[in-house]
C-alpha cells in the first residue's frame, strides 16, 4: 500500500558568505552564497571535487567554514544535537549493521532520536510503507539485496521524520522504479531536501530547482524547465563495442563531448546542424558503434552542452520484483571533456 | 523513561549479535577451562596452602582473567561501525554520548557477568571445594566485576574510537592482556612469585579483582589480602578515570 507521509513543519537552509579550505588542500568555497527554499526539492550536480560533499558536510555540521554564516529557517544553529534533530541524512552507502534487523535497526536510531514508543512505531510504520520495505522488518540486513540496503539505507535517516533531508547519491543500487516509489515517498513528505545526484534524468523529473557547481562556484540554479529553455541542446549517445576512453575525437569547436568507457556522449547547440567532425568519427567507428541514441531539450543535454559534467555511466535496468537488485550506477562514472576550452 | 529505552536498545544489539553467535560465547568458555582443566591439575601440587586447593585458588583468578579478556574486546563493536559506517548514523544524532558509552559497556557487563556465573558453575561440576557464596560477596564480587569492566571495555573501546583499526586492537589486546595476567596474583599466589614480581602485582588491577572475587566466594583465605576496601578504591578510581577519558573523546569525535 502506498501511504503518503504525514508532515510537519519545513525549513529553509541559507549560506552566507561562506568560506570554506580543507587544511592541506585548495580553497573550496570562497564567499559562496546560496539559498535553498522551504519545501524545495534541490538536486545537487557537480562533477567529483566540485564541491558537493563538502557542501552537504557544511549544511550538516561536520565542517565549520572558515567565515561565513549558515542558517536555517534564518537561524543559525550551533549545537550539534540540534542539527541532528532538525536534519536527516542519507549517506551513498548504506551505513547499517548488516547484523542486525532492519526492525532493530529502526529502533536502534529511532531511540537515539529519542522518539517515544508511540511515535516510533507510527514513524516507522509510515517509512517502511512509503519505501515498500514493511514486509523485510524482521530480516537481517546481510540477508537483504543491494537496493533493499539501499532502501533501508534511507529508511534509517528518515525515521524521525527531519525538517530538512539530505541525500548524497540516494539512487545507488537502486532500478528505476525504485527509485521513483522512493521520491514519491521524499515528494509526500514535503520536506526541504538536497539531494546530491550524477542521475540527470531524474533530476529533470523531480527538481524543484537544479544547481550546478564547479570548482566550488555555483555556476547554475534554475528550474530545470527554465534551464532547458534558456539553453537548448542536442544531445547524443553513441555505444561502441570497444573501451574508446582513449580515442579522443578530434571534434568542431562547438561540440562539447564526455566519454564514459564504451560510451560518447556529444552535444552541441544546433540540433539540425549536420557536424561534419562528428559525422566523420562515426564512420571511421562504425563497425565498433553498437547503439545510437538522441535527444534534444533535455536537462542532460544542457548540462553537458554548457558545461563538464559527469553523470550516471551505465543505464537503468528494467525494474525487478522486491525492489532488488543494484546496478551500480550513479556512481558518477565519467570523464568530463570539453573540445577547446 | 526515555534514556532506559535507549540503553535496552544499546544492549538489545550486543545481546542479539550473541543470540545470532552464540559460538562468541562458547569460545570465551574455551581458554578458562582450559586454564581450570591442564594447568590447574599441573600446578596443584606446586602450589598447596592449608586453607584450600589451587584449584579453590584458581578458579576465581580465571574468572578474573576472563573478565579482563572479554572487557578487552568491547571496542571491536567500535571498529566494526566504523568499518561499516553505523558508527556516523549512530553519532549523528541527539543521543547522550555518556548514556551510550555507559549502556555498551553494560551490555559487555551483562554478559562477563553470564560468564562469570557458568564459570563458578562449571568449578562447582568440578568439584571444586570451598565455593561458598552469599548474596552479600555476590553483590561485592559483582562490583568489582562491574568497576574493572567499566574500566578495561572503556579503555579499550577509547583506542578502538582513537585508532578505528582492528589490527591496532587486535595489537591492544595482546600487548596489555597477557603481561597483566601473569604479573598478577590471578593465576599464582604471592608466595609462588619473585619478589619484583610480587611489589608488580601488588598494583596490578586485576590482582585486586581476583583478590575481591576469591575473598567473597571462596571460604579460605589462602594468605592474601582478600579484596579490602583499598582494591574497591583502586578499581574505582581506575574506573573513573577510564571511563571518563573514554567519554570525553567520544564526544568531541565528529562524523567518520
Amino acid at each position: 500500500m502506498w501511504v503518503p507521509l504525514s508532515t510537519t513543519t519545513t525549513m529553509s537552509v541559507e549560506l552566507h558568505d561562506i568560506s570554506f579550505k580543507y587544511q592541506k588542500g585548495p580553497s573550496i568555497f570562497d564567499g559562496f552564497n546560496l539559498k535553498f527554499d522551504t519545501g524545495g526539492f534541490f538536486f545537487i550536480l557537480g562533477s567529483n571535487g566540485s564541491g558537493k560533499s563538502t557542501l552537504l558536510n557544511l549544511i550538516l555540521g561536520w565542517l565549520n567554514p572558515s567565515s561565513g554564516t549558515i542558517s536555517y529557517q534564518g537561524k543559525e544553529i550551533n549545537s550539534k544535537k540540534q542539527l541532528a534533530s532538525l536534519i536527516g541524512y542519507v549517506p551513498q552507502d548504506p551505513s547499517v549493521d548488516p547484523e542486525m534487523s532492519v526492525s532493530d535497526i529502526l529502533d536502534f536510531i529511532g531511540s537515539c532520536h529519542h522518539l517515544s514508543t508511540d511515535q516510533l512505531v507510527q514513524n516507522k510504520k509510515q517509512i517502511t510503507e512509503a519505501l515498500d520495505i514493511q514486509d523485510l522488518l524482521d530480516k537481517r540486513i546481510k540477508f537483504l539485496s543491494g537496493g533493499q540496503r539501499q532502501k533501508v539505507n534511507i529508511a534509517v535517516g528518515l525515521i524521525h521524520l527531519p525538517e530538512i533531508i539530505l541525500l548524497d547519491e540516494p539512487f545507488t543500487g537502486l532500478d528505476y522504479y525504485t527509485s521513483v516509489k522512493v521520491l514519491t515517498a521524499l515528494v509526500n513528505m514535503k520536506k526541504t531536501v538536497l539531494c546530491v545526484t550524477h542521475d540527470i534524468d531524474i533530476a529533470e523529473q523531480y527538481a524543484t530547482e537544479v544547481l550546478v557547481l564547479k570548482n566550488g562556484q555555483l555556476i547554475e540554479k534554475d528550474r530545470p524547465s527554465e534551464l532547458i529553455k534558456n539553453h537548448s541542446f542536442f544531445l547524443q549517445e553513441i555505444d561502441f563495442n570497444i573501451d574508446i576512453s582513449s580515442q579522443l575525437p578530434n571534434l568542431d569547436e562547438s561540440v562539447r563531448y564526455m566519454i564514459q568507457q564504451n560510451r560518447l556522449i556529444l552535444s552541441y547547440p544546433n540540433k539540425n546542424a549536420s557536424v561534419e567532425s562528428v559525422e566523420n568519427f562515426k564512420e571511421a567507428h562504425k563497425s565498433y558503434i553498437i547503439k545510437e541514441s538522441s535527444a534534444s531539450d533535455t536537462l542532460k543535454s544542457t548540462i553537458v552542452g554548457l558545461h563538464d559534467i559527469s553523470f550516471s555511466a551505465a543505464p537503468k535496468k528494467k525494474a525487478k520484483k522486491g525492489g532488488g537488485g543494484g546496478d551500480g550506477s550513479g556512481g558518477g562514472g565519467g570523464q568530463g571533456k570539453r573540445k577547446n576550452k | 523513561m526515555n534514556t532506559l529505552r535507549f540503553g535496552y536498545q544499546i544492549c538489545k544489539r550486543t545481546w542479539k549479535k550473541l543470540y545470532y553467535r552464540p559460538i562468541h560465547l562458547v569460545f570465551s568458555f574455551v581458554q578458562p577451562i582450559f586454564w581450570l582443566t591442564i594447568f590447574g591439575f599441573l600446578f596443584e601440587r606446586s602450589f598447596q596452602f592449608p586453607e584450600g586447593s589451587y584449584l579453590a585458588y584458581l578458579l576465581p583468578g580465571v574468572c578474573a582473567m576472563t573478565v579482563i579478556q572479554s572487557s578487552s574486546q568491547a571496542g571491536i563493536l567500535f571498529i566494526k561501525d566504523f568499518q561499516t559506517g553505523f558508527f556516523g548514523r549512530y553519532n549523528f544524532t541527539p543521543a547522550s554520548r555518556f548514556s551510550f558509552l555507559f549502556f555498551k559497556i553494560f551490555a559487555d557487563f551483562s554478559r562477563i557477568f553470564v560468564q562469570v556465573v557458568l564459570l563458578f558453575i562449571i568449578g562447582w561440576c568440578m568439584g571444586i571445594e570451598g565455593i561458598s557464596i552469599s548474596f552479600k560477596g555476590l553483590l561485592l564480587s559483582t562490583a568489582g566485576i562491574f568497576m574493572f569492566t567499566y574500566f578495561y571495555a572503556a579503555l579499550s573501546s577509547f583506542i578502538a574510537i582513537r585508532m578505528k583499526v582492528s589490527e591496532l586492537m587486535a595489537t591492544f589486546i595482546n600487548l596489555f592482556n597477557l603481561p597483566i595476567i601473569f604479573t598478577s596474583t590471578a593465576l599464582v599466589p604471592n608466595k609462588g612469585l619473585p619478589s619484583w614480581l610480587e611489589t608488580i602485582a601488588q598494583y596490578n588491577p586485576l590482582s585486586h579483582l581476583s583478590q575481591i572475587i576469591r575473598g567473597n566466594t571462596i571460604n579460605a583465605d589462602f594468605g592474601q589480602n582478600a579484596g579490602g576496601t583499598e582494591s574497591y578504591i583502586i578499581l574505582a578510581v581506575l574506573m573513573l578515570i577510564s571511563f571518563g577519558g573514554c567519554f570525553l573523546y567520544l564526544k568531541k569525535v565528529n562524523y567518520q
